[in-house]
């Protein structure tokens, strides 16, 4: 496997005495798309910021193929294509001026009929003045922006923010065929369905921290928390699982549904107590151990999590 | 470039058209006015009031002093603020806005994007001064027949367009402001100060001859608008003093915005005290 797409190592960035991210070493392959997760807050933005080079590390280094972020940004961005998350457009423009300006600046390198296609994927009129359009359409023009001259890194900063479930479906969809033409995207999100239906790998960022970085199959298996049915054929006392780092979801007389954050094995050798006679791992999604991941490292979300 | 270059002319041309019709309006008020100005207060002896001295040497008993006194004296004023307006729009009001983000993702160095920008600025205001120029020139031709002067509209035209280069070291200040500062709205306060101050200051230290030397550190200074300069074109060594503070201005605005956390709102120098900051937590 070549050199990394991308390539951080000790990434830090404070503003004054606030941590923005610190210590952060990651690193994303050719052909991956790669999750960035984390709540509001923790970091997303302002290392996908040091990434475009809008703003400068306080310690640690940037590398996008190979080159330096800081020295080398204007290399490194013409096979870029950005979409930040606060996206703001000219009010006074019409959405084709202001593509047409993009192309101009990046000389002219986009197709016609690949535009096209895009404005038709996503339905967009690009003839009307951007101040008409509303958030969800102004997305567009920005995920429009940094798709059409089909670059070898697309940097996407919550990209289905504002849009309806089928305009987020074709997201999906762009980024799967990115992923298939051979494309990097590095994907930020704190939406996890969408993060869980496209990514390979992700990595969970909290209070500037990458906590982990692991395949999304490997996170889903590697559970902090487990939900759990059992079944019994006898009545079981609605107090029978009453047990510390256990969550009773649903209870009635021959079927208990738990979340077991610990004491796994007591939780079991109380089912076998009570003479379970089916025992049944409800899968959790992405969200759910994310939202365990948040609560096991003691993060913002209490316990229970799952509940 | 060049894409980027139009681009801030379209988004801007609101503004360019506004201002190039109240500059319309400005030359037609106050020079149609002359003819009709009565001779007793053209003979007024302004210079003997000491309030009108504080405001420069004003006198209306020729056309080339009503012009350089009165005429020139607001139009310089109202450039400086178009000069303001603009040159803390670009970068400082596109990072307050946030349309600046996407303007980074290109393939642009900063010293692209600032030159870009300073470009477009300077186009901007000579726009501005060319539509004004034409005016006075026009409107001068309408009213010539009632006039005792030595000046033609050429003349006239020369003299307005050669307030470029001031207009242009005000666009490249509030520039430059706008990448030190932590928000347009600081630089706009900022540049202002220096308008009041530069203006003011060259004015009010003409009453105190004691005081005089320290004019030549205003802008003002440099203005063409003397009778000598109507008669025979502006001082060069006056208009390259302007410009070449104008490219100072666009100098430390390559500079600093280099420097620049785009997007943090915050002053240039913060980075380095974040860094220092960091640097002495780590070692801890």
């Amino acid at each position: 496997m070549g050199s990394p797409v991308i390539d951080l190592r000790d990434l830090t960035v404070y503003y004054g005495r606030q941590r923005g991210v610190e210590g952060l070493d990651l690193t994303v392959d050719q052909g991956e798309v790669f999750g960035f997760l984390g709540p509001n807050g923790a970091g997303k933005t302002t290392t996908l910021r040091v990434m475009m080079d809008i703003i400068r590390p306080t310690r640690g280094q940037a590398l996008i193929f190979g080159r330096n972020c800081q020295r080398e940004g204007h290399f490194i961005r013409q096979q870029v294509g950005y979409l930040p998350g606060e996206l703001r457009l000219p009010d006074n423009l019409t959405a084709r001026q202001y593509l047409a300006m993009l192309n101009g600046a990046r000389g002219r390198v986009v197709e016609a009929s690949y535009l096209q296609q895009l404005c038709w994927q996503l339905e967009l009129d690009l003839d009307r003045p951007m101040r008409a359009y509303s958030r969800g359409n102004k997305q567009k023009v920005g995920l429009i922006a940094a798709l059409m001259f089909r670059p070898q890194l697309l940097i996407l900063d919550e990209p289905t923010g504002g849009l309806d479930p089928l305009a987020q479906q074709v997201v999906i969809e762009l980024v799967r065929a990115a992923r298939e033409e051979g494309r990097t995207v590095f994907f930020s999100s704190h939406i996890l369905p969408e993060v869980q239906a496209v990514c390979d790998r992700v990595g969970i960022i909290r209070a500037g921290q990458l906590v982990t970085v692991e395949r999304i199959d490997a996170l889903l298996r590697r559970q902090y928390v487990h939900r759990i049915r059992f079944r019994f054929a006898e009545p079981v006392p609605a107090t029978a699982f009453s047990l510390p780092g256990i969550t009773l979801l649903a209870v009635n007389e021959h079927e208990v549904t738990l979340e077991v954050r610990e004491g796994l094995a007591q939780v079991l050798a109380q089912a076998g107590a009570f003479q379970a006679i089916e025992v049944e791992t409800l899968p959790l999604t992405l969200e759910e151990v994310f939202l365990a991941y948040y609560g096991a490292q003691g993060g913002n979300h209490g316990q229970p999590v799952l509940a | 470039m060049a894409s980027l270059f139009w681009h801030e002319l379209r988004i801007r041309r609101g503004v360019l058209i506004g201002w190039s019709a109240g500059m319309l309006a400005f030359f037609s008020v106050y020079m149609a006015f002359y003819p009709a100005l009565p001779v007793e207060m053209r003979n007024l002896d302004l210079a003997s009031i000491e309030l009108y001295r504080a405001f420069g040497n004003l006198t209306m008993a020729t056309f080339e002093g009503y012009i350089g006194s009165t005429i020139f004296h607001f139009f310089t004023v109202l450039l400086c603020v178009l000069a303001i307006v603009t040159g803390t729009g670009v970068l400082a009001g596109e990072e307050d806005n946030g349309t600046l983000e996407l303007q980074l993702a290109l393939p642009l160095t900063r010293w692209q994007l600032v030159t870009t920008k300073t470009i477009a600025l300077a186009a901007m205001s000579l726009l501005v001064l060319g539509v004004a120029s034409i005016a006075a020139a026009v409107i001068f031709l309408f009213i010539r027949d009632q006039l005792t002067t030595q000046l033609d509209a050429g003349d006239l035209f020369r003299a307005t367009v050669a307030h470029w280069p001031l207009v242009f070291l005000f666009q490249t200040l509030s520039l430059w402001l706008g990448t030190l500062t932590p928000s347009r709205r600081v630089a706009l306060a900022l540049a202002t100060v220096i308008l009041v101050v530069s203006f003011l200051g060259y004015n009010l230290l003409s009453m105190s001859p004691d005081l005089e030397y320290l004019r030549p550190l205003s802008p003002f200074h440099y203005r063409p608008s003397t009778p000598a300069a109507l008669n025979e074109g502006p001082a060069s060594g006056d208009l390259v003093t302007l410009l070449g503070a104008a490219l100072l201005g666009y100098g430390l605005a390559v500079v600093c915005f280099n420097q620049r956390d785009v997007t943090t709102g915050a002053w240039l120098w913060a980075r380095y005290f974040h860094r220092v900051s960091s640097t002495r937590k780590v070692a801890g």
